[in-house]
């Protein structure tokens, strides 16, 4: 009989369900994933061709260079072959497991049957004991050892009177391949639903501004989020006196229709979420334009106090005295060199100072440096507080601003791979037999008993049984 | 003093195979110390990660102590792979610094210790590996190959909740769970290596030798991604 010609369809099933496919997928992501991470990704041309000169050489680096751009290895994670091979490995791994999975499926569900004492096949465990009592008599300690061991018997009597106890569990785990296979699927899928549906942005929000789009990392065009949101202030924390950040807050509002609907205090690792975006704080800088305000509490020396807001070049006084100060100059980050003159280390707010000039009666009374980080300068000779909380209004906030619906579907894909792999190896499809039959002496009982995994663990386990029955019987 | 003890100590049980005990205790009252010291979990760094490593990969093997009391080779390479990263450790300067705002989380916390723990128990995969092939005998080969698979499932386990762990972290700290950083798809590859491992070990041309030598092959994936990628690429993982 000629074999029937197989058709296209079976010929491509064949294809997908073949276990050399995977092999050759595995390894052809593996080797360009390994060189997506020697070439760095979106990278200048000159920093990858230094590093293509130290592996072929100063002459062929240029020509090995435009080969790979070609190719697409310069961002080769987005290429259309790497999402190709992507492609074929999740149709390979859904083909693989369908077309094991109806016989898998029948080994679960098929019950477990008595077998025929005349012919017993060969099991991996099988031990055989006789025991100087009748088939009866034993029953309920055999049936009880059965129980220990998980199982739950099911009787079937014999010819000659003995009877045969049998019992299946774990069948279930046999599913356990599946679940993982179908995790990684899952997570596949949501990341695909991310790349499409997701939004991956950012927003740098001055204090004091509010903002109802964000701007997309690829081209920077602007995206309406569908509400607004407002930096309230923006704030790095200093390890102790260092200029070490310990961290970064922003404090947001977000409005909808016009109505506050939500207020929050934003720092790494705790972002702000609202309707599917996440606000996460990212960086931080100073407007090169800013004109802010200066916040100082004031302690006048009766103990009077104060919230004062200004802006440079303003006056105020001090509460209950005549003492008047006027902000002269501001440094965001003031430092003191050898011969004690004052300058700005840094263009970022790491250690806020301002000049104040005090007058009395129009006559020059004092004048100095407050620093905001040392409490020290507050103190005015006269015993007055002059605390600086804060400029406001010339930092902004930079945040990351991402939409990713599929961020679940992963997750969930995650739990479900750890109990996929749980099952898969950690579990096992146990069968047992116990055929108790009348002998000479009492009864013969033979055990019989396979696993699919962990064969040895579960031979102990009956080699317990057989001790204990050999004790207590 | 006590940093120049720990390779002392694990050197020491080349003759001496009980030291490896006090060289535990010196180790995990050293980390101690230094995590009471910066008020925070010591493992940033490779001097803290080395040592952290090191104390795993010796801590991980006591299980095993009883089953190998008569094949001294096990303890010798346990002990010369503590030794070896506790020496390169302790020549690494120890971080100081406070903790960076983005470490500043449990995720992470959980992430780096499952991720050495799993280290330890692939190093202690790789020397099972070795010692299969000092045995003679064919059941202790068996033995011991069965062991070797245990000890990398258990391995892979850990590995896999760091994976995760590790992207929920990224999640919050940069709205992402995946960079595509080189870190991250050596890890991805050192996880495939070792997916790749349980597979094959259900095929029965894999069994005993090849798979054995795919356990070791493992460990250097596991070496260089730990240590190769953090010197030679850039990363999301440098701090």
């Amino acid at each position: 009989m000629a074999e029937k010609e197989k058709s296209f369809v079976d010929r491509l099933w064949d294809f997908f369900a073949s276990v050399k496919l995977a092999i050759v997928l595995f390894s052809l992501i593996a080797l360009t994933s390994i060189i997506g991470t020697v070439i760095e990704q979106n990278a200048s041309p000159e920093k990858n061709i230094i590093v293509l000169k130290r592996l072929v050489g100063e002459n062929l680096a240029p020509t090995v260079y435009r080969i790979l751009d070609i190719l697409g290895f310069m961002d080769m994670y987005h290429s259309w072959w790497f999402v190709t091979l992507l492609v074929l490995f999740a149709m390979n791994l859904i083909i693989c497991s369908l077309e094991r999975l109806p016989r898998i499926w029948n080994l679960i569900k098929e019950p477990v049957k008595p077998l025929n004492p005349e012919r017993i096949p060969a099991f991996p465990i099988r031990k055989e004991i006789v025991i100087r009592h009748s088939p009866e008599t034993v029953r309920e300690a055999l049936v009880q050892s059965v129980k220990q061991l998980g199982f739950k018997p099911m009787n079937s009597p014999l010819e000659d009177g003995g009877y045969q106890l049998y019992a299946q569990k774990g069948n279930w785990s046999r599913l356990g391949v599946y679940i993982t296979h179908l995790s990684i699927i899952m997570i596949m899928i949501g990341a695909v639903i991310g790349i499409f549906f997701g939004f991956n942005g950012f927003l740098n929000l001055p204090e004091g501004y509010t903002s109802d789009v964000a701007y997309s990392r690829k081209d920077s065009k602007p995206h309406p989020l569908g509400f607004s949101i407002r930096c309230d202030d923006f704030d790095v924390e200093f390890y102790g006196m260092s200029d070490m950040p310990k961290d970064y807050r922003s404090w947001l509002t977000v409005f909808k229709d016009g109505k506050e609907v939500m207020k929050k205090m934003i720092e790494v690792n705790s972002p702000l979420k609202f309707e599917g975006y996440t606000f996460y704080q990212s960086s931080y800088g100073m407007l090169s334009t800013g004109r802010g305000f200066f916040i100082f509490k004031v302690k006048g020396p009766g103990g009077k106090t104060e919230t004062i807001t200004k802006i440079m070049g303003e006056s105020f006084i001090i509460p209950g005295t005549n003492i008047k100060g006027t902000i002269k100059k501001f440094s965001p980050a003031l430092a003191i060199s050898q011969d004690g003159k004052t300058y700005t280390y840094a263009q970022m707010m790491n250690n806020p100072a301002v000049y104040i000039e005090f007058t009395e009666n129009g006559k020059p009374k004092y004048s100095g440096w407050i620093l905001k980080r040392y409490p020290q300068t507050w103190r005015l000779p006269d015993g007055s507080i002059v605390q600086f909380i804060d400029y406001w209004g010339v930092q902004y906030t930079g945040l990351q601003v991402r939409k990713d619906p599929g961020v679940w579907i992963v997750y969930l894909g995650c739990v479900v791979m750890a109990i996929g792999l749980y099952m898969a190896f950690f579990m096992s499809h146990k069968r047992i037999w116990l055929i108790a039959s009348k002998a000479k002496e009492g009864t013969l009982i033979r055990i019989l008993a396979t696993a699919n995994k962990n064969r040895a663990g579960f031979e102990r386990k009956v080699e317990t049984l057989v001790s204990n029955l050999n004790r207590e019987v | 003093m006590i940093l120049i003890l720990q390779p002392l100590l694990y050197a020491t049980t080349f003759f001496w195979q009980k030291s490896i005990f006090i060289a535990i205790l010196v180790q995990t009252g050293y980390m101690i110390y230094r995590g009471l010291t910066l008020g925070r979990l010591p493992l940033i760094g490779l001097h803290d990660t080395l040592l952290f490593l090191s104390l795993c990969t010796a801590v991980l093997s006591i299980p095993f102590m009883g089953r190998f009391s008569k094949q001294k080779g096990f303890f010798l390479y346990i002990a010369f792979l503590s030794a070896v990263f506790s020496s390169i450790g302790i020549l690494m300067k120890p971080s100081t610094m406070p903790l960076p705002p983005v470490l500043n989380t449990f995720w992470f916390e959980f992430h780096v210790v499952l991720s050495f723990l799993s280290y330890g128990l692939f190093g202690i995969g790789a020397i099972l590996g070795i010692i299969f092939f000092l045995y003679k005998a064919s059941s202790d080969k068996k033995i011991t190959e069965a062991l070797q698979y245990r000890t990398i499932l258990t391995g892979y386990l850990l590995f896999s909740l760091s994976m995760i762990f590790g992207g929920i972290w990224a999640y919050f700290a940069w709205g992402t769970y995946w960079l595509w950083t080189p870190k991250e798809l050596w890890t991805t590859l050192l996880w495939l290596t070792y997916t790749l491992y349980l597979h094959l070990r259900f095929r029965q041309w894999w069994r005993g030798k090849r798979i054995v030598l795919t356990g070791i092959a493992g460990y250097v994936i596991v070496l260089f991604t730990y240590l190769g990628v953090g010197l030679l690429m850039k990363s999301s993982h440098s701090f």
